[in-house]
Order: C-alpha cells, then sequence, then structure tokens
C-alpha cells in the first residue's frame, strides 16, 4: 500500500526554503564576531524597544497561561485611532499577510504584488497555492497605476488581493493617498503595507472608513524595535475583522509580546522620540552620502536608505562593507543590481557607515579609471 | 461591497473555535480579582516556568532583531533533551502551528484527516481551513480508540492523515503500543500529539522512533511541561523527507526570541521540571482518589496533567457554574460521548483542597 506523500504538490517545487544572512561566514571574513557584527542589513531598530519591555517580559505572570488579547487591541485600537472591532492581531505582519491570502483567495486565484517589494507577499501567495502577477514600479519607484489597474482587468475576477507597501521596502517611496483611493475603486481588496509608517508618508488608516476593501498591515518590529519578538496587526471592516478572527489559531500572539506592546504603548515618548532621531538621522546620512559621487542616495521614508552605485555592483559594495563588519543588502537582477539598502542605526553606527563608505569611494573610482 | 462578497465560500461557513475565556474576563464577570481566580479550566501548568526563564526575559538581548528563521540553538538543546537529530526537528509557533504546516503541506481541497473525538479541537479546525474534510471515527464509550472502525474508514475514505493525542486531551488516556502498531502499518500519515506526554513518564514518548520511521510525525510542546503556554512554543519531529518540504512553507520568523530564550532556559533547568512533573503527577493521583470518593463523580483514569470525570445523576453545567461562584474555573463539555463531563487540571495542593472543598458541599 502506497502512503500519502507531500511531493505529488506541483506548488512545492516554485518554493525555495528562506536562506538566512550566514553570520558566522561574514564574521569570519571581517575578523569580528558575530556579535561585534554591525547588521543593518534586515532595517531592524538599532535604539532597540523600549527600555520598559524587559522588565515587562520578566514581570508578566502571563507566560504560563493562554494569553488574553483584550487589552492590548484596545490599546492599538487607541494609538492607531480606529475601532477595536477593527483590530487584529497577528504573530508578525507575515502572518497578517497570511491571513489576508487565505480568507480572501483561493488555490490558482491571483495575488498582485509590485516589485521591488517585500518577498513575503510572493511567499504567502505560493504556500497559499496562489499565482503571483507581479506589476512592476516605475523606474523611480512610484507606483504604475495603470497598469495595476489593467491586469486586475484583464484578469477580471481571478484577481482577489493586492499588496502596496507604503512607505515600500527597498526604497522608501510611500504612496500617495489619492493613488489608493484610485486602485481601492477596483473592486478587490488593497493591502496597504505600513511596517515603515512611523517614519514617513500619509497613513492610509484615513480610508478606512470610505473603503471597506482596504485592509492596512503594521507591525511593531521597526518603529517599536521588537522585530523579535513577532507583533504585528491588520486594521480592517469589522465584518472581515471578524472572520479573519474566525480562522487565525486561536492563540497566534505569545504572550512576550502582548506584554511588550503594552509596555510600548504605555512608553510611546521615548519609543516615538527615538523614531525622530532615525529620521533625522536618515536625512543627515543622506546629505553626507549625496557628496559621494559614486553613490545615489534615494530620498526615503523608511528606516533605511537604498543608494544606487553609478557604474557597480550593490553586491560589490556589500562585499567590501562585510570585510569591515558592516552588513548591510544588496540586490540582485537587472532591475536592482546596482543598488544595496541598509537601515539607519544610531549616529555612531551611521557614522562607521559613513567612513567605510567614504574609504570605499576612492578605491572604486580607482578601478573604474 | 458586501463583505462576504470577497471571502472564501468554505470560510465563510466554517464553525469558528471556541477558545476558553481570558480569565481577567471572567474574573471581572464574576466580581473577583484574578489572583482569586483558581483556574483549572484549560491543563496549564500551576508551577509556571522555571526559575531561569524570568532571567532570560529580563536579559533578552535582541528583542529589536529578527529571529534565527532555523531555531539552530534551539533545535540542539531540543536534540539532547529529545534524543533525535536536530535535523528532524523543527520549531513552531506553539504545537498549533506545526499542525497547520503539516495539513498546509500534505492536503489539497478535497482530501481528508482522519480524527478521532471526543479529542483536541484543533484538527478540525486546521482541517477546514485547510478546505480538507474531517473522516471521525469516535473512539469507544470507555475514550479508548477504535481501532477496527479507524482500519475500515482508512480503507474506504483514504484519508492522508490521522491525528491522534497521547495522553488524549480531555481524558488522558494513554494510546498503547499495539495502537500505535496498527496505526503505523496503515497507509497514512500518522500524527501523534504528545503535548502531555511528561506527565505519563518523562521517558515514554515515542518521538525517538520518527528517525526510524516514514509515517510517523511527533508533535511536542513547551506550554504544559514548561509552563509556557503564553509564549507559543512547541515543536515536532518529522520524516526528513517532509522536513525539506516543511522548510519551504514555514513562515521564516515564526518563533519569537522570547520563546526560544524561555525554552532554553527551561530545557538547561531539567531537574526543576522533572520535579514539578513528579509533583503535578503525585497530586493527579491524589485528587483522582479524592473525586472517586464523591458519590456523583466518576473519574476517569489520567495520564495527563488533568482529569476527566462523568457526572453521575447531577446536572454538570450546574457543577461548573456551582464552583465558578467560589472562583474556580473547570471545563465543562456537551459533545457526543462527553455529555455531562467536566475536567479540571491538575493545580497545586491547595487547588486541589479548594476544589474538593467546594464538591464535598454541593
Amino acid at each position: 500500500m502506497s502512503r500519502p506523500s507531500v511531493t505529488s504538490h506541483p506548488y512545492l517545487d516554485e518554493l525555495e526554503p528562506y536562506e538566512p544572512p550566514d553570520l558566522r561566514a561574514a564574521a569570519a571574513r571581517s575578523g569580528l564576531e558575530p556579535v561585534d557584527l554591525l547588521r543593518l542589513s534586515a532595517n531592524e531598530n538599532q535604539f532597540g524597544p523600549s527600555p520598559r519591555v524587559a522588565q515587562a517580559l520578566a514581570d508578566s505572570g502571563e507566560h504560563a497561561f493562554y494569553p488574553n488579547y483584550a487589552p492590548l487591541r484596545e490599546a492599538i485600537a487607541r494609538y492607531a485611532g480606529v475601532a477595536v472591532e477593527r483590530v487584529v492581531l497577528t504573530n508578525g505582519a507575515d502572518e497578517a499577510i497570511d491571513l489576508l491570502i487565505r480568507l480572501f483567495a483561493e488555490p490558482g486565484q491571483i495575488v498582485v504584488t509590485c516589485p521591488p517589494t517585500s518577498g513575503m507577499y510572493e511567499f504567502c501567495a505560493k504556500v497559499n497555492r496562489c499565482r503571483v502577477l507581479p506589476v512592476p514600479r516605475q523606474p523611480d519607484f512610484s507606483l504604475d497605476v495603470p497598469a495595476v489597474e489593467q491586469a486586475v482587468h484583464e484578469h477580471a475576477g481571478d484577481v482577489r488581493l493586492l499588496f502596496i507597501a507604503s512607505p515600500g521596502n527597498p526604497h522608501g517611496l510611500s504612496v500617495p493617498l489619492r493613488e489608493l483611493e484610485w486602485l481601492l475603486d477596483l473592486r478587490i481588496i488593497v493591502a496597504v503595507d505600513e511596517a515603515y509608517i512611523e517614519f514617513g508618508g500619509e497613513s492610509a488608516v484615513s480610508l478606512l472608513d470610505d473603503y471597506q476593501n482596504l485592509v492596512v498591515i503594521r507591525t511593531f518590529s521597526k518603529w517599536a524595535g521588537l522585530a523579535g519578538l513577532r507583533l504585528g496587526y491588520a486594521l480592517l471592516a469589522p465584518p472581515y475583522a471578524s472572520l479573519v478572527e474566525r480562522i487565525r489559531a486561536p492563540y497566534n500572539v505569545n504572550s512576550a509580546a502582548v506584554a511588550a506592546g503594552l509596555a510600548t504603548l504605555d512608553d510611546l515618548d521615548t519609543v516615538r522620540a527615538n523614531v525622530r532621531r532615525l529620521v533625522d538621522e536618515r536625512e543627515r546620512i543622506r546629505s553626507a552620502l549625496a557628496r559621494l559621487e559614486w553613490l545615489e542616495p534615494l530620498p526615503s521614508e523608511g528606516n533605511f536608505v537604498l543608494c544606487r552605485v553609478r557604474g557597480g555592483a550593490g553586491s560589490e559594495v556589500a562585499e567590501a562593507l562585510a570585510l569591515r563588519g558592516i552588513l548591510v543588502q544588496a540586490f540582485l537582477g537587472p532591475r536592482m543590481g546596482a543598488y544595496f539598502r541598509f537601515a539607519v542605526g544610531r549616529p555612531e553606527q551611521n557614522d562607521a557607515v559613513l567612513q567605510a563608505l567614504a574609504t570605499l569611494g576612492p578605491e572604486k573610482e580607482g578601478t573604474e579609471a | 461591497m458586501n463583505a462576504a462578497d470577497l471571502v472564501r465560500a468554505d470560510v465563510a461557513t466554517m464553525e469558528p473555535y471556541t477558545p476558553i475565556f481570558p480569565f481577567e474576563v471572567v474574573a471581572a464577570r464574576l466580581g473577583r480579582a484574578p489572583e482569586d481566580i483558581i483556574k483549572l479550566d484549560a491543563n496549564e501548568n500551576p508551577y509556571g516556568p522555571p526559575p531561569g526563564v524570568r532571567d532570560a526575559l529580563a536579559n533578552l538581548q535582541y528583542a529589536h532583531s529578527y529571529p534565527d528563521p532555523e531555531s539552530r540553538i534551539l533545535r540542539q538543546a531540543l536534540a539532547r533533551f529529545t534524543g533525535v537529530p536536530s535535523g528532524v526537528l523543527l520549531a513552531g509557533a506553539g504545537a498549533d502551528e506545526l499542525l497547520d504546516l503539516t495539513m498546509r503541506l500534505f492536503l489539497s481541497p478535497g482530501d481528508s484527516i482522519l480524527n478521532c473525538p471526543p479529542t483536541f479541537g484543533m484538527y478540525a479546525f486546521d482541517a477546514a481551513i485547510s478546505g480538507a474534510r474531517v473522516v471521525s471515527v469516535p473512539r469507544t464509550a470507555e475514550l479508548a480508540l477504535d481501532l477496527e472502525g479507524i482500519e475500515a474508514a482508512v480503507a474506504q475514505q483514504r484519508p492522508k492523515l490521522v491525528f491522534v493525542t497521547s495522553p488524549n486531551n480531555p481524558d488522558g488516556g494513554w494510546l498503547p503500543d499495539h495502537g500505535l502498531e496498527r496505526l503505523l502499518a496503515l497507509p497514512v500519515v500518522v500524527v501523534l500529539d504528545e503535548a502531555y506526554v511528561e506527565f505519563a513518564g518523562m521517558d515514554r514518548s515515542r518521538i525517538g522512533r520518527v528517525p526510524h520511521c516514514d509515517n510517523l510525525i511527533v508533535l511536542r510542546t513547551f506550554s504544559k511541561l514548561a509552563g509556557l503556554a503564553g509564549l507559543r512554543i512547541g515543536y515536532g519531529a518529522f520524516p526528513a523527507t517532509v522536513m525539506e518540504h516543511l522548510w519551504k512553507i514555514k513562515q521564516p520568523y515564526n518563533v519569537s526570541v522570547a520563546a526560544a530564550a524561555a525554552a532554553l532556559a527551561a530545557l538547561e533547568d531539567r531537574a526543576w521540571l522533572e520535579q514539578r512533573v513528579a509533583l503535578i503527577v503525585a497530586e493527579r493521583e491524589r485528587l483522582i482518589g479524592l473525586l472517586s470518593a464523591l458519590p456523583y463523580l466518576a473519574p476517569y483514569p489520567s495520564d495527563a496533567n488533568f482529569v476527566l470525570c462523568r457526572v453521575v445523576d447531577r446536572d454538570a453545567r450546574e457543577l461548573k457554574l456551582a464552583l465558578e461562584r467560589e472562583g474556580i474555573l473547570i471545563r465543562y463539555f456537551d459533545k457526543p460521548r462527553l455529555r455531562d463531563h467536566v475536567r479540571s487540571s491538575v493545580g497545586k495542593p491547595e487547588h486541589t483542597d479548594a476544589l474538593v472543598r467546594v464538591l464535598a458541599e454541593w
């Protein structure tokens, strides 16, 4: 008798396992210990969380019990300025992406993405056996609204969701609300990923009352420095929110994330001050890098800066920085091969990056000459 | 636009899972402070996590950094704890996530799973979300598996996965070796949920069989053993050929750094864990003895950290409510095979005393 096999699903062949960055190898090449690397490749918040978080984690008597989400849900509703019925807590924003696709798209239906963008939309779509229809952004990384509209019409009925990051990763550009409104008039779910909204751009939350098909996805990973604890949330029309509540695992968010989320929202002054410092640092870095002839830093509303290497490859710069113990994210392919991206850090970390890039410059010009 | 228009048809008609009420909510309803509530309704560990967990969380260094997608350090520690190689171990956000991943991997819409109620509710719940059918083969009157029934259902309905909990929730019954052998001989993948296995004996898990068996998956958790239900940390052992595919569909950052740090700290204090398990097992036996002495209760033998009782000639729901008025929460069932049943977690000795005091006067 034959046993059920997992390999019968063609969709598995399209999925590649996620390759985490190899910190050990990078450290070995730079001669540093892994903990001494300056890791700016994942847009993490180098100020870390509110100082109240560690105490909240240690003091919480809740870890032994299945979590109660009501207080955090209410606190997030107040923070975001929406009714609590609109709030769904998730195990990082990643889980929100997965749940939305699960709720709205059946296998074979289409999810539209606008690359370059986070890989999670495509990943979750494929895991849910949906087709992905990429509608690339313009050369300046703005949305190609007519092309999205055309794609939706061409596949009328099959397109269920559109994912738009605003501000978007890796470029840091936010989408004007009037463009979102245009897309919201299409009869599909428009999920706006606002992972970086605390660092810039205009939130789509103000449109929630007018558009039932709008979902805003947010996270505590970036502005609140809680990437490790996995706390995200989705804001959406109450009837949809109750359906997501129905299909999520009953205990999807962990008690440490709950305690840390509450502690953060109780200490907004501190966390917001760090966000302001990161925004100031972002602008300082960008002006400093603009003086280097071989680099073009793009304007950003995120906590990161994307740079184009004039006449070179982003991966070369990333490699050179890795040898100095600084990890940044380079990209591959014809569209993004000239770019690298790094998170804005604390002032002394940013100085280290600026210094390293300044020393790379002449070498680079030398090799090109 | 009508919300229902855009929702998957099978989801729109799905039954929601009913989680227990958070105890702050119940406390408020009862007009009591949360610390005046004795919570025996969710099989949680009354001793909480080992003391090292608090330090690990207070000194958490990397809350701002994404977790290791491969949970390498934790999986190595788990390999030492379980005796199976880390290469066949996967960590999840609770065993719940691993149940869901397993179903996603094996089930296409129209496929089915075999479920043996009464049992943990998440198997049927996850199957519904995956668009799979649930073939039910109810347990016998004694709540043992109906092995003939399962064999017949497998032959007729060809489910891909069979879900079995051992010790079973809600009765605490153990799946004997001969039963497991018969299941493993079937053309199905057997998913053995061992959430409570440590209370049957620290060395009784079947996880060691996984590397030698191509159709056995064993799931375990820190929720019960280590008092970490809130942190969401479970793990599973899978056949190597299945692992390869699980890595592809697992979300990269599924396990929080707090959960991983807490689990590591717990594993470092195995003596503490074993001591608390011994206390709970001893208390379980004392509780069963005291409950059997009551004329209207018939407790089941249990290998877990809870005790299921049939309420004889009296109203089980009234019993639950009477305890609730005294600030004691237990679980009441009104499902097939479980009419007039209640389940209590095993608490500390003082919890047992409080429970039995109210029961004696009821």
